[in-house]
């Protein structure tokens, strides 16, 4: 089986963990630590970009987001936290995870609903979202 | 810093709303009589649409200047690390119409920012299980979805700027009860 830059597998493992990092205040709830949909929901492009994040601490997780989740000036996106999956739960809901390390670990989630009525195409792709962030768990960035 | 959030007492009638809000109504309040009855029909308007007592507007307070501060964190475009668009004044006064529209029976909802459009959704939750949401962006259509238990629903709901679409309360009462 191929290795990646990083070491990881070309292939994603089932139980895999993803972390999606969370640069809006507003993509938890704040009493609760509940993930809500919009963590997963995908970019413009089409795709949500997470790090296969398999034996990191959070600390790790962190120190990795400072090195690797930059802006065009190489400073660090201000996180709030991550939102943290298995691959099955995305799998399981129909998309798929493509490695893709240009930064190390990097993956996209791919293949969301696609539909000509672009409201009903967000309303099928909020769905399938929903239903990945109800088993996401919360690390909050201390 | 977030523009707070301002009440107004028109005519006898209190009127939520924020900076937005006034400079629309500093800008089409051209003379005093002209602005006397633009008052009087605003607040006419506001209480016959929405219900806006001073009861309500006391509920809705604390999630209004939510969402300005809302609006004000997402300001810049790219806010997710990719290619987020920004909130725009659009949707931001979208969005405070559907809040001030809703019944005075329903909670007040939990706010998030969508990354893939910037529309702003309106959400109710009991659970991580059990939770609804409401796109508003910038055009009367609105994305929802909602999960209970294993039991996943989406659609798309029409607003018209006055009356909460069914669907709407119907997907609120579905998760909380």
């Amino acid at each position: 089986m191929s290795q990646l830059p990083s070491g990881l597998s070309a292939e994603v493992d089932s139980a895999e963990p993803l972390a999606r990092y969370c640069t809006s205040s507003s993509w938890v709830a704040k009493s609760k630590g509940r993930v809500k949909y919009q963590a997963f929901l995908p970019a413009p492009d089409d795709d949500t970009s997470v790090y296969r994040n398999e034996g990191m601490s959070d600390e790790e997780l962190w120190a990795h987001a400072d090195r690797y989740f930059v802006n065009s000036e190489g400073e660090p996106y201000r996180l709030h936290g991550a939102a943290v999956v298995r691959a099955s739960t995305v799998t399981d809901s129909g998309i798929h995870v493509i490695p893709d390390e240009g930064p190390l670990r990097h993956a996209n989630l791919r293949g969301w609903p696609l539909d000509d009525d672009l409201e009903l195409q967000k309303s099928k792709r909020k769905a399938v979202a929903t239903r990945i962030a109800s088993d996401a768990k919360w690390h909050a960035k201390g | 810093m977030p523009e707070p959030v301002s009440i107004i007492t028109f005519a006898g009638v209190a009127v939520l709303g924020g900076a937005g809000c006034l400079r629309e109504t500093q800008s089409r309040s051209s003379g005093v009589s002209d602005q006397a009855g633009f008052v009087a029909e605003t607040a006419r308007s506001l209480v016959a649409r929405n219900d806006l007592t001073a009861s309500i507007i006391g509920n809705r307070a604390e999630v209004m200047s939510e969402l300005y501060e809302l609006a004000d964190e997402h300001a810049e475009p790219g806010w997710d690390g990719a290619e987020a668009p920004a909130v725009s004044e659009a949707v931001l006064e979208r969005a405070a119409e559907l809040i001030a529209a809703l019944p005075s029976s329903v909670p007040n909802p939990e706010l998030a920012v969508d990354p893939d459009d910037g529309a702003i959704a309106l959400e109710w939750s009991d659970g991580p299980h059990r939770v609804f949401s409401v796109s508003v962006g910038e055009s009367q259509r609105m994305a929802c979805a909602g999960i209970d238990g294993t039991d996943v629903w989406h659609n798309v709901s029409r607003f018209d700027g006055a009356t909460v679409p069914q669907f709407v309360l119907q997907g609120i009462q579905k998760v909380i009860g």
